[in-house]
């Protein structure tokens, strides 16, 4: 198979098969999600992607994605990853850390892999808290505020990470929400195809131990008011009714009310090649930037490295290891009867186990479960009585199958395999998409060669959130419904659910 | 406010209306289904001078185009739906959903006060829309249901 083949990865391949485990409601979910989702349209085979966290709740994730990673040494994920794209440049290399790992324990090496513009993405999910440890403070809480580790309030000010990042020399620089799911994908797709150091920070709320830390600006009601999304060569606009702007004042960038005194031609336009702009923006709090900050171009290290490898080659020819190996003073050390051994040393613990689970079932009691917690939570996929299906087997020809959706007049069809298990979904978006004006002849093609393969399928007792997760997140049209072992059960469209959310809301 | 309320309150044009594409009367059918595809859209807008004239969806294709012969061909005039039902884009959502099932549609054109298009009010923008207001429910899950922990335990 040639190289340039595409390779039709599905965020479902990005999926791994390990048990996840963050508290309910957690926003690395939907961090994970949008990165599962976007890392397929950037082209890259999967055993050419490699997930580097340190220590922390969201130091987890390499678990989760089903490609390379390590879960590494508590703030030193940015070493790890300079180190292996420099061996291999080819990679597409990731760093996962947090507000605790990265600006903690990790400052000081966060900073010089971003003066050094190496090839990599950093993602900070930063909840101001530290959540694995139970609640302490961190480098971005906010001051005063009152945690396990400040029962009185901190009296530290909290650190700036864009303001770090640009005053270590980052070459993108970029702020997300966690729940504004679609300009956070976007964020990524983007740090991914910069080529040099990508850092993007992600307002990501810890459920259990500083929930609301960022609902200024995240809420849906109150973040048109706070937030202002910034794009590139556009007048940075903000407010509800677009009735806000920006512009460069006497001592810096000011708010302002359009109408009569100001128009858009009097705001600043935003420039992401603008280092001067970026500091402005870096330090502005009201309203809180997002977007990407900054956007510069230069010769990233890894580069450079093997510029220099190349260079020294040319001058001095190929060297050895061994060469090396023996270029200074060695020496042999001789062993003498009588050496012990090392000793043996045992390590005996036990772990609190029993106190955790008593101390977050306080926590989670504490929780407010919402409105359509309340409505759909209890609720699940047999409530909304799925559709029986219609079948097709994966060996039957494509021109049947189109027959088959038209006599039904159906955009769906469930594709099994010979022992009958749900193998893959056929839809008229794959009909129009893949095989129309594809030069596909249809009476010599089998469904399998165009369905999508091992769909994500629910079953019975399935919650009806999980569907509107499932929709939003990835659009699908379509959810299959099996039974416990495979078998398809039934077929739920987006009308059907939202027929059934019609009634219940 | 709540969501029932702020369903019969806000106004469409508020929403991610996007997801369509344009093509004009003069197109042919294959022109309308490679612009489809190009741009990733289940549903054409058919236009002639701004105007909206009729609309063209995947399903119209999976069953007017597809295992056709000639079809192909035709000019897109032909299999395309014409004068169809529209919002204006001062509808409430709660209106554009009615509109919607009355007349078992899939994609409702918007359109501003002199007929000019202003997006398509898809089952997805409502979703999304839904997702919108209760983020911690239904964004910040898992990414596969079968793969959360049934005890806690650990750090």
């Amino acid at each position: 198979m040639s190289t340039l083949e595409p390779l039709h990865l599905s965020r479902r391949d990005f999926v791994s098969d390990q048990t996840i485990r963050w508290c309910p409601g957690c926003g690395d979910y939907a961090i994970i999600s949008q990165v599962q989702k976007v890392l397929p349209d950037l082209g890259i085979p999967k055993e050419n992607i490699v997930f580097i966290s340190g220590i922390g709740c969201s130091s987890r994730f390499p678990y989760y994605m089903d490609t390379y990673g390590i879960h590494s040494i508590h703030g030193r994920a940015p070493t790890l990853a300079t180190g292996l794209k420099i061996a291999n440049p080819e990679l597409s290399v990731w760093v996962i850390t947090g507000d605790g790992d990265a600006l903690s324990i990790g400052g000081n090496h966060i900073i010089h892999t971003c003066r050094r513009n190496v090839d990599l993405n950093i993602i900070l999910f930063n909840n101001r808290i530290y959540g694995l440890t139970k609640g302490q403070y961190s480098p971005t809480s906010p001051q005063g505020i009152r945690t396990k580790s400040s029962p009185m309030g901190s009296l530290e000010r909290p650190l700036n990470p864009i303001s770090l990042a640009l005053a270590s020399e980052a070459t993108f620089i970029a702020r997300t929400v966690d729940i504004i799911t679609k300009h956070m994908g976007d964020t990524f797709l983007k740090a991914a195809r910069h080529k040099g150091i990508s850092f993007v920070e992600v307002f990501q709320n810890c459920v259990i131990f500083n929930n609301g830390a960022w609902q200024p600006y995240s809420d849906r009601q109150l973040r048109s008011d706070n937030d202002i999304f910034l794009e590139n060569g556009k007048p940075m606009i903000f407010g509800q009714n677009d009735d806000k702007g920006i512009l460069w004042g006497k001592s810096g960038l000011e708010v302002v009310e359009l109408g009569d005194q100001y128009s858009e031609d009097d705001l600043v336009v935003h420039d992401t090649s603008s280092v001067t702009q970026a500091w402005m923006l870096s330090r502005l709090t009201y309203p809180m930037p997002i977007g990407i900050i900054l956007d510069v171009q230069c010769p990233s290290y890894e580069q450079a490295a093997w510029a220099q490898v190349q260079e020294a080659k040319m001058q001095k020819g190929e060297g050895t290891l061994a060469k090396l190996f023996h270029a200074a003073d060695t020496w042999q050390i001789q062993p003498h009867d009588g050496d012990r051994p090392a000793s043996q040393m045992t390590v005996h613990s036990r772990l609190p186990s029993n106190l955790d689970e008593a101390y977050m079932d306080d926590l989670l009691n504490d929780l407010n479960e919402s409105e359509l917690e309340e409505r759909l939570g209890d609720m699940d996929i047999a409530a909304l009585k799925p559709h029986a299906p219609i079948l097709v087997a994966d060996s039957a020809r494509v021109d049947h199958a189109v027959q088959l959706m038209q006599k039904h007049n159906i955009g769906c069809l469930l594709v099994t395999s010979a022992d009958g298990h749900l193998s893959g979904i056929l839809t008229e978006n794959d009909v129009t998409n893949r095989i129309l004006g594809h030069d596909v002849d249809t009476h010599a093609s089998t469904v399998a060669e165009y369905m999508t393969v091992d769909p994500v399928a629910l079953g019975l007792d399935t919650p009806v959130i999980e569907s509107l997760h499932l929709i939003s997140t990835y659009g699908f049209r379509h959810l299959p419904v099996v039974d416990e072992h495979g078998l398809p059960l039934g077929i739920l469209s987006v009308r059907d659910i939202i027929h059934f959310l019609a009634t219940v809301l | 406010m709540t969501v029932f309320e702020k369903l019969h309150k806000q106004p469409l044009r508020e929403l991610d209306l996007t997801h369509y594409c344009l093509v004009s009367t003069h197109d042919l059918v294959k022109d309308a289904v490679q612009k489809m595809q190009e741009t990733n859209s289940n549903c054409a807008f058919v236009t002639q001078d701004g105007k909206l004239m009729g609309i063209f969806t995947d399903r119209d294709v999976l069953q007017k185009v597809a295992n056709k012969t000639g079809v192909w061909e035709q000019a897109i005039t032909t299999v395309m739906t014409p004068n169809p039902q529209v919002a204006r884009s001062d509808y409430s959502i709660a209106t554009a959903l009615k509109i919607m099932n009355d007349h078992h549609v899939r994609n409702l054109p918007v359109v501003s006060h002199s007929g000019e298009i202003e997006g398509n009010f898809t089952h997805h923008a409502f979703i999304r829309f839904l997702a919108d207001y209760f983020p911690t429910e239904i964004y910040n899950r898992p990414s596969d249901a079968s793969r959360t922990a049934a005890h806690r335990h650990g750090a």
